[in-house]
């Protein structure tokens, strides 16, 4: 079997192609096939560009194709004329793609105003469409609501996001904070006002003189006004030392430079790297330290409180290890921008240190790269670490993570926050889907197919979110997440010009055929050679148990003249897909997705449960209430004391006691209150049987039931059972 | 010729130079009338304002109908303001009217039936009737000029309307402001200053009212410049330091803010509502509530319940309300909680005449509530007093732990005067509410021995946990069921009064400290009293006066000071019998409130003198009577007073 | 405070406060008489709720029921006959951290009260009133209240009451703003409990009418009710008192009534011969009047000076130097 027989075989065995033959995807300019028809975004509506919202109470991140959504909800009406509203509003939404594609500073308001001056002065319009243009921008750019920065996809675009959403999410933090520490402050003043009051000069002639209307100072005789004033007691002021403590925390309050009205506090929150944040981190724990402390000082005073033999020594004591989780969410939180293309061992360490801990750090790791074939010298697979590294976070169990790609970063934007919002640390890993200039197709497409095809699954993990692990996770972003490759139709025409609809897996390999690096592992076949022995890559992988012998992987691209061609893939790139794979298997069994092959598993496990429970007959079904029927009182008391006790013995249906004194007031000893305040018999013998059946006659309740006499000889028993019969 | 002279902004258009010397007087009393709707009362405001920014001391009285929209051209519906300027501060509403401009001719006749204007009296009067459609009101016109004339007021026919529609095409709106014009031009005052206060007034109704006003106020001063031979000018005084303009209940509203009370519970009723209007407007921004209560007495309780909580609280009402809330002021009293009751009295008794003034509440202030509840009392005497009151009494009702009454009335409620602004004090606003925790041996009504006085425990300090009640109770607030508690309660409460009582200084006397007759008054009469005084201790009279703040209890040295004159008379405006009337003698003599409590408290023989017609005492009226009560002293056969 | 939840504060009184930390001398009322029951039923609720005994306030107006505060070791206001509600109001406008409660009878509610019973519905201010209903004037000796039942027998009705009672219940759930409204009786303690819980814990103006046992002037009044179950209608929901089968031996009548639908409340409540006992209506939506015109602005003196001289300048009056007065030519 020689190369020329099989040169599919041949090169995917060997990723060696005959010489001078540029049958790579770069060199014949070739596009994965399902993406062809995304490759001219101009004409496409998606999330970008993005709008990030400073006015407070809207949401922080919008994009501008559900802004316009909303906007035509409200202008658009049925009928022809809407279809002209909706169309000049979606031309100038268009215009404002373009504008982004090439400015990062542009504000909405701004951006459409442009577009819209751009759509008006194109001239194939007609002077009347021109008009109506006018009419429709005009009502259009009132309903546009809040105005913000517009960022287009890319890394900038993803960084400018999450730092957004991590300020806001601060300054409310910050501003709540200063509020609660402002109402503090105001209380401790007003403690202190009120003991200077009582003060001999609070209570003096020139205190009262001021605190006196100035029209009626001359009607009033402050000396003597003063003089007869009660010397307050020594003891109704404050404790000196208390005193001392309250001022001493009050300074702290009003001292502290963490939160202000504005929520910027003086200290700068945001750094680029762990190891930076964890310094800054440990510089301000002392005044972080201090200001806990005044916190819980002023917590206990203003409740009256504090007493020293408890919380002198705590105090005094109070030091970082102090810290808990209330303080860790008072404070502000950190924002750490890793360049994760650049992370070096120390970084790496600083990285998990920071990520165990449960200080607030939130951590952005973004990189353009996705993939990138280990070299020699470098630390371990950078695929394995860059992409692990969120599911790694997720293990440490009390960090926050989102790992997305720029293109889904709207469609997890909720996630970003709540990891913002959360106590403790959080990690946020981003990717660009691949690095600039190795890709003929646009950067968002390159980052929506890294997540389309499972290079890097975009996914949210929530700590907190219920006990079972699998509600931890959350997929929901990444498309047919039940499956392991997403499946698109693919229709074109066959050699024979019949139109053929087919269902084609993107699988990880697709999205590497993409990018120039990995052309070398690719080689075009024209259709002569295709022989039996190729099989579609999603096949070729299927699984473990899949037969791959004498068997050539291929996938379908397009070339520039829409011609189908078949991609052979070597063997060498196969490694990182089934390694794809089988992570991208994991993360769904994380999840609880119940993906097929645990759908098999469950049905065999039911099979097997029904044929054994046959066997046993049926289960009574939960007891039936019995219905009573309705009685007399006596009878409805007894009915009641349900039958489990002997008649003759005394006794008081104590939970329906009503608290009335009847009974506890004819004799105190023999029948008590139990701490619920309702009547039970303590001693018999502080009683007699005649004072026991008279109590049973004047309960209402007819609760008490005297039972037979105790003591034989008290006088004129008989009677007295007689009168205690309907009671028994 | 100066350049306020040449008119408005230079636009004089070169008419007849002014005929008429400028006549320089020491106070002048102008009345602006209208039908009820005719803007006479904003024209009337205008030129208060105007004259205050001059320098003038200024006193505004309103004139207001009984009904709301009384019928046009009837004598009684006369609606306008009285505005007294002078060259020193000014303390009522003066005497007659030296100058009168009424929109017809019917309301002019109410007010010279009323009395109310000076013999010789300027009157400016819309003269658009003397040829009216109706032959009637014609003739009823040139029947009222030929009167007037007749009984030698100075009158001026004008033809406002006529002048106006050279202007404006409605001039029903812009009348007044032609007559504000005329006014600028007969006192000498600069037009730029109405300018500024039309600028504001009516800045809510956009540029085109407030430029037709303008144009308007000039044209006025421009015709009175032309047409009008009388010209005044009264000098400004000459310290001035910076004043604010407010009638006594906006200055009710602003003393609330400065003493940092926080709950204001009020009920609608005349003339105290417009004090709660404003405070509604307002309160917020220092941090305050004004509750509007289903009742009167729902007010009351309401302002019990957060005083008893919290800050001391204040109630404002007016008699009705004050005596709907007898009960729950007894409450008070018992329970020891603080609380300001502010009355802005009117004429009683029952509804009597709501929009009137009368002093009518005195003693129902001082002994209301049933057994024996004493209470601190205080009047306000003048505008100024209406800020400070609520100062002064929001801390003596928490350092004595007792409501206090302030009484004010219908006149200083609607009065306005230009009062030194007042610098805020720190000390004024309430202190927090104490919230720490209470010694274990001190009691709820821990009372003072000597002087009654004790700390209150508010709910929230710790074991401090009592429970207040209305009936007789004991130190620990326990319900007293053997006789000396409800003795030593009754003791303690009045004990406290007695302490207050010994840091009153004794007020001072108006005039000589000693003479023929002394004039005792108490609230709004203090300015038309020293007014009179004054006029006759100018003419030799031996006669001082005496003004009371603190009415409940009274200051110390006042039985030194009556016994110090031979005769001692009070000025109330409220009803005391006439001896010279037959069936009055001695032994059946109703006195007006304050004589009650002056004979009752110093056993000295002291008359009273009242005028209870619902307007604002005269000084004039008062010269008279206390001339009489002096010729009466002198003449051989007087009464043994 | 400080968004601080308690467990975590220091606060060192560890110990817990019992039924007895909230008793207060002896109750005054005849043997035999419901307030026992509603007294003992409160100082449940407080022990149950731990609530600090210093910010927890009774008030009450006149009438047996109204000497409730003095046998709680709390904060109390015995007040004025019918004025309770309005002392209530005026405290929790201002101090929202206390809870009020009041106690009220049916001639100080419903008599002499009614105004501020029906404006304080409106307000629906966060407290919770207990109406103790023994449909007399029990402290002026034997009066015929409100609601004392047509024809019965009083010192001011000798020849029997002459009118048909007042309904309490119908009349609360007329006024708008209502938001809880709920019936109990004194003889069964485990549903007033229950009652009083979620009383508690509503936030509005919760009212409940209590039919209360007066051994002394009405012995029999409720004689029927108590020992014929079927005149007792237990209202269950799962957002109202929970199934109760231990009780339904007792009272058997049990229906299902969701207390969001006021219609069926008013119905059920219009029924002068079963009482419903349970919550007959509850909102959660309606605004308290202390919410709404609370300001959450801290009072202080600078605050109010910045006001009174923001104020003082729309009256000021600046003194314009005449430059020369009008006199001369």
């Amino acid at each position: 079997m020689t190369a020329e027989a099989h040169p599919a075989l041949a090169f995917h065995l060997t990723g060696t192609r005959p010489d001078g033959d540029a049958s790579d995807p770069a060199s014949l300019a070739l596009c994965p096939a399902l993406l062809r028809n995304f490759l001219d975004l101009r004409e496409l509506r998606y999330d970008y560009p993005l709008v990030l919202v400073d006015t407070e109470g809207e949401a922080a991140i919008d994009s501008l194709c559900e802004i316009v959504n909303r906007v035509l909800r409200s202008i658009a009406p049925r009928g022809l004329d809407g279809e002209r509203v909706r169309r000049n509003v979606l031309a100038v939404e268009s215009a404002i793609r373009d504008l982004v594609s090439t400015r990062q500073d542009l504000l909405l308001s701004a951006a459409f105003d442009e577009a819209a001056d751009r759509q008006l002065a194109r001239p194939d319009r007609s002077a009347e469409d021109r008009e109506l243009l006018l009419k429709d921008i005009v009502r259009a750019r009132r309903e546009l609501g809040a105005d913000g920065r517009l960022v287009g996809c890319g890394a900038e675009a993803t960084r400018a996001v999450v730092e957004h959403i991590f300020r806001r999410v601060e300054r409310q933090r910050s501003r709540a904070a200063f509020l609660q520490i402002e109402r503090a402050i105001h209380r401790l003043r007003g403690l202190l006002r009120c003991d200077d009051l009582r003060s001999r000069d609070g209570r003096g002639p020139t205190a009262l003189r001021n605190a006196v209307g100035t029209s009626f100072e001359s009607e009033l005789d402050f000396d003597k006004l003063a003089e007869y004033l009660p010397s307050t007691k020594a003891e109704s002021r404050l404790p000196r030392e208390r005193r001392r403590r309250i001022e001493s925390a009050l300074a702290v309050l009003e001292g502290q430079r963490f939160f202000s009205p504005d929520g910027e506090g003086a200290y700068d929150f945001e750094c680029t790297s762990c190891r930076e944040a964890l310094d800054r981190h440990d510089q301000r724990l002392p005044a972080m330290v201090d200001l806990a402390r005044a916190i819980r000082v002023a917590e206990l005073e203003l409740d009256n409180a504090y007493c020293a033999e408890i919380h002198d020594p705590y105090l005094a004591s109070f030091d970082r290890s102090s810290l808990n989780s209330q303080d860790a969410s008072l404070f502000p939180a950190y924002l750490v921008d890793v360049d994760g293309d650049g992370i070096g061992p120390e970084e790496k360490a600083a990285l998990i240190g920071a990520l165990s801990s449960n200080l607030p750090f939130k951590i952005l790791v973004h990189t353009n790269d996705v993939f990138r074939e280990p070299r020699i010298g470098d630390d371990g697979d950078f695929g394995a670490w860059n992409l692990g590294l969120a599911r790694m976070a997720s293990g440490l169990g009390s960090a926050f993570v989102v790992q997305t790609t720029s293109s889904h970063v709207y469609a997890v934007r909720d996630g970003i926050a709540e990891g913002m919002t959360r106590r403790g640390p959080a990690l946020f890993r981003t990717a660009a889907g691949a690095a600039p200039g190795h890709s003929s197709i646009s950067p968002y497409l390159v980052s929506a197919s890294a997540t389309e095809s499972r290079a890097f699954p975009t996914f949210i993990y929530d700590p907190a979110a219920g006990e079972e692990l699998s509600g931890h996770f959350e997929l929901d972003a990444n498309p047919q997440p039940e499956r392991v490759w997403p499946v698109s139709e693919l229709s074109y025409e066959d050699c024979d010009r019949q139109r053929v609809v087919d269902d084609l897996e993107f699988t990880v390999v697709d999205y590497l055929a993409a990018d120039s690096r990995y052309a070398r592992h690719f080689m075009a076949l024209p259709a002569g050679d295709w022989d039996a022995s190729m099989v579609p890559l999603a096949e070729y992988l299927g699984g473990e148990d899949a037969d791959t012998t004498g068997r050539v992987p291929y996938i379908w691209m397009v070339d520039r003249n829409e011609v189908l061609q078949r991609v052979v893939v070597a063997r060498g790139l196969l490694e990182a897909a089934k390694r794809c794979e089988r992570d991208w298997r994991s993360l769904q069994e994380l999840a609880g997705v119940r993906t097929d092959r645990v759908r098999r598993l469950i049905e065999e496990a039911q099979r097997e449960w029904e044929k054994q429970s046959m066997g046993q007959g049926e289960i009574a079904p939960n007891g039936a209430d019995e219905s009573p029927t309705s009685l007399d009182s006596a009878a409805v008391a007894a009915k009641a004391a349900g039958n489990d006790r002997s008649p003759d013995e005394p006794f008081i249906e104590t939970v329906r006691c009503s608290t009335c004194d009847e009974c506890v007031n004819r004799n105190n000893k023999m029948f008590r209150y139990n701490q619920n305040k309702q009547a039970y018999i303590e001693d018999l013998n502080a009683g007699t049987y005649r004072q026991m059946v008279e109590a049973a006659e004047a309960c209402k309740l007819a609760l008490i039931h005297p039972g037979k006499p105790w003591n034989p000889d008290e006088p004129d028993l008989d009677e007295l059972m007689r009168r205690a019969a309907p009671f028994i | 010729m100066t350049a306020s002279e040449l008119g408005p902004s230079g636009s004089a258009d070169g008419g007849s130079p002014l005929r008429a010397p400028i006549e320089t007087v020491e106070a002048h009393i102008v009345e602006v009338i209208s039908d009820s709707g005719e803007g006479a009362q904003k024209c009337a405001q205008a030129f208060a304002t105007v004259s205050a920014k001059t320098g003038n001391g200024v006193w505004t009285v309103e004139i207001i109908p009984a009904e709301i929209q009384p019928p046009a051209r009837s004598i009684a519906g006369a609606s306008g303001n009285r505005i007294r300027i002078g060259s020193h501060d000014v303390t009522n509403g003066g005497d007659a009217a030296d100058l009168i401009l009424a929109f017809n001719d019917q309301v002019l006749l109410g007010r010279v039936r009323a009395g109310e204007l000076r013999p010789g009296c300027i009157v400016l009067l819309e003269s658009k009737w003397k040829d009216d459609s109706d032959p009637d009101v014609a003739k009823q016109y040139n029947d009222a000029i030929e009167y007037l004339t007749r009984e030698g007021y100075r009158v001026y026919e004008i033809p406002i309307e006529a002048e106006c529609l050279k202007y404006v095409a409605n001039p029903k709106r812009g009348r007044n402001m032609f007559a504000l014009g005329i006014l600028n031009s007969v006192y000498g005052q600069d037009t730029e200053l109405s300018c500024d206060h039309i600028r504001y007034t009516f800045a809510k109704k956009g540029d085109d009212v407030v430029d037709g006003n303008i144009e308007l106020l000039e044209a006025g001063y421009r015709w009175a410049r032309d047409n009008l031979d009388i010209r005044f000018c009264v000098p400004p005084s000459s310290t001035r330091e910076r004043q604010i303009v407010v009638n006594g209940n906006t200055a009710l509203g602003l003393g609330i803010m400065a003493s940092g009370m926080e709950v204001c519970s009020m009920y609608p009723i005349t003339p105290a509502t417009s004090a709660s209007h404003y405070l509604s407007d307002v309160f917020r921004k220092a941090g305050g509530t004004v509750h509007q209560a289903e009742d009167e007495i729902a007010a009351c309780c309401f302002a019990i319940g957060a005083s008893y909580a919290g800050k001391c609280a204040v109630t404002i009402t007016s008699g009705p309300g004050y005596s709907l809330k007898q009960e729950a002021l007894g409450l008070a009293v018992m329970a020891e909680i603080p609380l300001v009751v502010v009355n802005v009295q009117r004429g009683g008794p029952s509804t009597g005449q709501p929009t009137k003034v009368e002093q009518g509440d005195l003693l129902t202030a001082v002994f209301g509530s049933h057994g024996d509840a004493p209470k601190i009392v205080m009047a306000a005497a003048s505008i100024e007093d209406c800020f400070y009151a609520m100062i002064t009494a929001r801390k003596l009702a928490e350092l004595y732990r007792t409501p206090v009454i302030v009484l004010t009335d219908a006149n200083l409620a609607t009065a306005q005067q230009p009062i030194p602004r007042p610098e805020f004090r720190a000390e004024w606003a309430a202190p927090p509410f104490d919230q720490s925790p209470v010694g274990d041996d001190s009691a709820p009504y821990d009372w003072d021995p000597k002087t009654g006085l004790s700390d209150r425990f508010l709910p929230g300090r710790p074991s401090g946990m009592h429970t207040l009640t209305g009936l007789a109770h004991d130190r620990h607030s326990r319900v007293a069921y053997d006789p000396e508690i409800n003795h030593e309660g009754l003791r303690r409460r009045s004990l406290k009064l007695a302490t207050f009582q010994k840091a009153l200084q004794t007020p001072r006397v108006h005039g000589d400290r000693e003479g023929d007759l002394l004039v005792v008054g108490w609230g709004s009469t203090k300015g038309a009293i020293e007014e009179a005084v004054d006029r006759l201790r100018s003419e030799g009279c031996s006669v001082s006066s005496l003004h009371l703040k603190f009415l409940q209890p009274m200051a110390s040295g006042l039985g030194e000071i009556l016994r110090r004159f031979t005769r001692v008379m009070t000025v109330e405006i409220s009803w005391c019998d006439d001896l010279q009337e037959e069936m009055i003698d001695e032994d059946n003599r109703r006195y007006s409130n304050l004589a009650w409590l002056l004979r009752g408290r110093y056993l000295v023989d002291v008359d009273c003198w009242s005028e209870v017609k619902g307007q604002p005492i005269k000084p004039g009226s008062i010269a008279r009577a206390v001339r009489a009560r002096l010729d009466d002293l002198h003449s051989p056969n007087s009464r043994v007073g | 405070m400080l968004g601080f939840p308690n467990q975590c504060s220091l606060v060192a009184n560890g110990e817990r406060y019992a039924v007895a930390d909230y008793e207060s001398g002896v109750p005054r009322w005849c043997s035999g008489c419901g307030d026992h029951g509603i007294l003992g039923a409160f100082q449940r609720l407080c022990r149950d709720e731990q609530l600090p005994p210093e910010k927890t306030v009774f008030v009450s107006g006149i009438g047996c029921s109204s000497r409730f505060p003095h046998y709680m070791r709390t904060y109390g206001f015995h007040g004025l006959h019918g004025r309770a509600l309005p002392v209530a109001e005026g405290i929790k406008l201002r101090r929202p951290d206390l809870h009020v409660f009041v106690n009220t009878g049916d001639g100080d509610c419903c008599s002499i009260g009614t105004a501020h019973w029906i404006h304080a519905i409106r307000y629906n201010m966060d407290m919770t009133v207990v109406m103790h209903d023994n449909q007399i004037y029990g402290l002026t000796k034997m009066q015929m209240s409100p609601t004392t039942p047509k024809g019965l027998k009083s010192n001011t009705s000798p020849r029997g009451a002459y009118l048909d009672a007042l309904n309490p219940l119908t009349t609360t759930l007329g006024v708008s703003n209502v938001s809880f409204v709920a019936q109990a009786v004194d003889w069964i303690p485990s549903l007033f409990q229950e009652i009083l819980s979620q009383a508690f814990h509503h936030k509005g103006f919760s009212f409940i009418r209590v039919l209360q046992r007066c051994p002394n002037y009405l012995p029999t009044l409720f004689d029927s009710m108590m020992h014929e179950p079927s005149r007792t209608l237990i209202l269950w929901h799962e957002q109202g008192l929970a199934r109760d089968p231990e009780l339904a031996r007792v009272y058997d009548r049990q229906i299902e009534h969701d207390p969001s639908d006021i219609a069926r409340a008013r119905e059920l409540a219009s029924d002068l011969e079963v009482a419903p006992v349970g919550i007959l209506y509850r909102n959660e939506q309606v605004p308290c009047y202390e919410d709404v015109r609370r300001s959450d602005q801290l009072q202080t003196p600078e605050m109010i000076e910045a006001a009174l001289n923001e104020e003082f300048d729309n009256f000021t009056v600046e003194p314009v130097r005449q430059a020369e007065t009008a006199e001369g030519e």
